[in-house]
């Protein structure tokens, strides 16, 4: 048998099988895998009971006790995770797979681990560990069990009417004006017929009405003008009012997302789809389905009319469209394709502007604005390559597609005129075919159109649907609470990683008690940053728990934690807006009174009134330039405007000098007292009123205490402490 | 050709070689190493001045990892320990020959997994996930892709790697070479 990556399930349940009677009894769980040891492609299955695992892979079967296995571990490479494990003081591999069974490895691992220590590891459902639709093979998205493929079955236009439904009403005026509409073509074609016939190509033309079929026609042609000015304006006033709806609400979706989520992705493709997407949806709903409608509309009326009167004439007029509707709708999967691409260059241009200019410092340090013009040049070539090469194959298709909608006109000239000469029919009567003739034609032609904005629209549905859907990662739990806390944080065994491999932070057990100030200490990257947007409950802990006074916070209401945590941070955003704005924004609500007291406190006082604009000063973007330890003034004097119970410092002094951060220290003692604080510095000097310090390495703690404890110890502690001596020596 | 910046010589590079670094492999087919460098710190809070002079060294089971996985495979692989704290490089994987090479290339083949698509059956888009058929060197695969465009990996004009929802990688060595239809369907996310 040809190795095959995609392995029919049949060979997982030969392997299972094989693998459970090796066992001999029922496993507790089991996983697959599907590589062997050289990373070819293999049908296997693990079994494991209490006592023992058993691998199966091509024939061959392995039964391991695992009491007897020391150091189970995931080892993570590229592409694919292997099983390792040591036996006697040798190294082993038990298996390995691609990255579709990493997480059923990852799990394995954890169980084999707590089998091992001789811990329970409780009921495990069939299917928990699936990362796919066992129906179809479809990967489920991240934080769901419902397959999209399966489940979800709405197509996008199904997606769309709810959107438009509390608008109803105007809706359906407007689809009785396009009834009228057609009504009024259908008789314009018998009042030709009956001028043509009656007056004018008559041997005896009747002296009266002559006025009124004049006065007829006028009346019709206002009408067709009017019909079509109130159906815009009710369309405009419509439009606008979903536009605004769909913007709403896939801003709030983005203002929801977590912080994983929306870092996926650029901010340049977030504007896109809250702004042009939704106008694009607009679109589709005010003026594409509208359009729909009305052509389909028409063509049924008027072939219905034309088939009453002539069905011959008819059928000739209509042998053309199926053969120009079957080349559209061959065309339609290559348009969309089409402008997809267009899509994606013109995002590529937007999120490069926005890359470079939020860069601009770093471009005109480096002097590389020729660099980044010719890469603007690159991307808008791109763009502009692309929409040529879209005009150009719309323009070689259009005229084709012209000339075989002006077949049906040559047609009728030909078998009406035949007729006309014969003698059998009237002039009147072919007036009244080309009026419909062109009535028939003009929507096709329009028709022809649809395909392309119909892709376009659907595009963008897809994006902003996307967006819609996606289920935030970190979510409220069905019955948050909302309560005061005190501020007692407890890290029960805390495992985290960004990804599903790597865990960044490792059984993390910590007590922080109301009041108290927490220092942690370690190099960079080791998860200090991380721990402190788990409290914030940014990212939700993989497993483990973090409680705030016994209550777990996966189950505080997100809005309730979070306002009650102050964060002062290193780097402090200000967003546009006035000093007092921002400090403002801590606590909507608060009075001029409580803003001038937390600046006070923050020892920002001070310089704001040395501002020409005193608290009304613009800053952040085209403002008022603030040095960095104004900015973390202001920060803090929003922390403290906050009075929250939990009081978060990352680095908050950091890159000041030493005068400035003796204000600062000064402001933030105040702020510290009687709250819990989490501080992180790397200058230990910053840390040394902490209660507790705890010095991370690799993700673990690895030493915790007062600060003379640690001194004491001399582990890593004192060795930083030492380090950083030394380091102020040489400056000084 | 001499480097003009001195300010690069200030660091040294360890470079493995043949002459200062004898691979074996294990009896479970791990890689080891012993090799003439100077004395390895197990740990940064070992003391600072131990002598850099180098000494012959058993390192025991060694880690590859490409400096430049996409555009130069076949140089500059870092040789670490389990916590990645580097021992020294190889320069070129063509220093070595033989029972060393092997066990390079071997290592190499089972951390990098990544099937080479020969053909593209078809391509599904729905709600921001792509769903694709292909055939591989290996067989023919399925996978799921989310952010398409986003996780097709351009590394050079033809060579693009694109990864699945899982964290999967799958290569085409060259789009152009593709047959025609398959080209169709990659050509939207390029």
């Amino acid at each position: 048998m040809l190795p095959r990556l995609k392995i029919d399930r049949h060979f997982y349940d030969s392997a299972r099988l094989g693998a459970e009677q090796a066992l001999g009894c029922s496993p507790l769980f089991g996983f697959r895998f599907d590589l062997d040891r050289d990373n070819t492609p293999c049908a296997g299955f693990g079994a494991v009971s209490s006592g023992k695992v058993c691998v199966c892979c091509g024939g061959s079967v392995a039964v391991l006790e695992i009491a007897r296995m020391e150091e189970i571990e995931y080892v993570q490479y590229i592409g694919c995770a292997a099983v390792e494990y040591t036996l006697d003081g040798d190294r082993f591999e038990l298996c390995r797979s691609d990255m579709k069974n990493a997480v059923a490895l990852q799990n394995a691992v954890k169980r084999l681990r707590s089998l091992h220590e001789g811990k329970d590891i409780g009921h495990i459902r069939e299917n928990e560990d699936e990362t796919a639709c066992p129906v179809c093979g479809t990967p489920y998205r991240a934080g769901s069990k419902i397959c999209p493929n399966c489940a979800d079955r709405k197509k996008l236009l199904t997606r769309l009417f709810p959107v438009a439904k509390p608008h109803l009403v105007p809706l359906l005026v407007s689809l009785v004006l396009y009834f009228a509409g057609v009504g009024l073509s259908i008789y314009n074609g018998t009042i030709n017929r009956t001028l043509v016939d009656d007056y004018l190509h008559t041997s005896t033309p009747k002296s009266d009405g002559f006025w009124t079929v004049i006065a007829l026609m006028v009346g019709v042609a206002l009408f067709s003008a009017l019909l079509p000015m109130i159906r815009g304006i009710i369309f405009a006033k419509v439009g606008n009012r979903i536009t605004v709806k769909l913007r709403q609400e896939v801003y709030q979706k983005v203002q929801a997302m977590s912080l994983s989520g929306i870092s996926r992705r650029t901010a340049g493709e977030i504007i896109t789809r809250v702004t042009s997407d939704t106008d694009v949806m607009r679109e589709f709903l005010v003026s594409i389905l509208p359009d729909v409608l009305r052509i389909s509309l028409t063509f049924i009326g008027i072939s219905i009319a034309m088939f009453i009167m002539n069905w011959k004439l008819t059928l000739m007029i209509l042998i053309p469209v199926p053969l120009i509707i079957l080349m559209f709708y061959s065309l339609r999967t290559f348009m969309n394709s089409i402008y997809h691409r267009q899509w994606h260059a013109e995002e590529a241009v937007n999120s490069l502007l926005h890359d470079v200019f939020s860069g601009i410092r770093v471009v005109k340090v480096f002097g590389t604005e020729k660099y980044e013009n010719h890469r603007f040049d690159v991307a808008s070539r791109r763009v502009r390559d692309i929409s040529k090469k879209n005009e150009i194959t719309w323009n070689k298709i259009m005229p084709f597609a012209d000339f075989l909608l002006g077949i049906g006109e040559y047609a009728i000239l030909f078998f009406v005129g035949s007729s006309i000469i014969a003698g059998t029919s009237t002039l009147g009567e072919l007036t009244q075919f080309l009026v419909y003739v062109g009535l028939i034609y003009g929507p096709l032609r329009q028709a022809a159109f649809l395909p392309r904005r119909f892709a376009r629209a659907m595009t963008s549905a897809a994006k902003v649907f996307e967006l819609i859907d996606e289920e935030p990662d970190v979510a409220n739990s069905e019955n948050a609470v909302e309560r005061e806390m005190t501020g007692n944080i407890h890290f029960d065994k805390v495992y985290f990683g960004y990804n599903n491999y790597e865990d960044v932070l490792k059984d993390i057990t910590l007590d922080i008690n109301k009041g108290e100030m927490v220092g942690i200490v370690g190099r960079s990257g080791v998860g200090k940053s991380t721990m402190i947007n788990l409290v914030m409950r940014l990212y939700d802990v993989r497993s483990g728990s973090i409680t705030v006074d016994g209550v777990d916070i996966r189950d505080y209401d997100q809005h309730c934690l979070r306002s009650q945590i102050g964060v002062v941070l290193q780097e402090t955003y200000l967003f546009k807006g006035t000093i007092y704005s921002n400090i403002a924004y801590a606590r909507p609500g608060c009075t001029p009174d409580d803003v001038i007291r937390a600046a006070k406190l923050a020892n920002a006082h001070e310089f704001i009134m040395r501002q020409p604009d005193a608290y009304n000063t613009i800053v952040g973007e085209r403002g008022q330039t603030l040095s960095g330890g104004e900015r973390q003034r202001i920060a803090i004097a929003r922390a403290i405007l906050r009075d929250p119970k939990i009081l978060i410092l990352d680095e908050a002094t950091a890159s000041l000098d030493t005068k400035t951060e003796k204000l600062i220290q000064d402001a933030l003692e105040k702020l510290i007292s009687g709250r819990t604080t989490i501080a992180i510095a790397h200058r230990l000097s910053t840390l040394r009123n902490a209660t507790k310090l705890v010095v991370l390495e690799k993700g673990q703690i690895e030493e915790m205490g007062r600060h003379e404890e640690l001194i004491a110890n001399k582990k890593r502690y004192y060795k930083l402490v030492m380090a950083q001596r030394q380091m102020s020596k040489l400056k000084n | 050709m001499e480097s003009k910046n001195d300010f690069l010589s200030i660091v040294k590079i360890e470079y493995l070689t043949p002459e200062n670094a004898k691979f074996s492999e294990s009896v479970n087919g791990f890689p080891q190493l012993k090799a003439f460098i100077p004395k390895v710190k197990k740990d940064d809070l070992e003391e600072e001045n131990a002598s850099s002079e180098p000494v012959w060294q058993d390192l025991g089971r060694v880690f590859f990892h490409r400096a430049f996985p996409y555009d130069n495979a076949e140089n500059f692989i870092s040789v670490t320990d389990k916590e990645g704290n580097e021992y020294g490089l190889i320069r070129s994987l063509s220093d070595f020959d033989g029972c060393g090479r092997d066990i390079i290339e071997r290592e190499l083949k089972r951390k990098y997994y990544t099937p080479v698509i020969t053909k593209i059956k078809s391509v599904k888009e729905r709600f921001g996930y792509s769903y694709w058929e292909v055939e591989t060197e290996n067989g023919s695969a399925s996978f799921a892709m989310h952010d398409t465009f986003r996780n097709t990996a351009k590394i050079s004009e033809e060579r693009v790697v694109l990864t699945d929802v899982d964290g999967n990688r799958y290569e085409i060595k060259d789009v152009f070479a593709l047959d025609r239809k398959s080209y169709r369907k990659i050509e939207l996310y390029l």
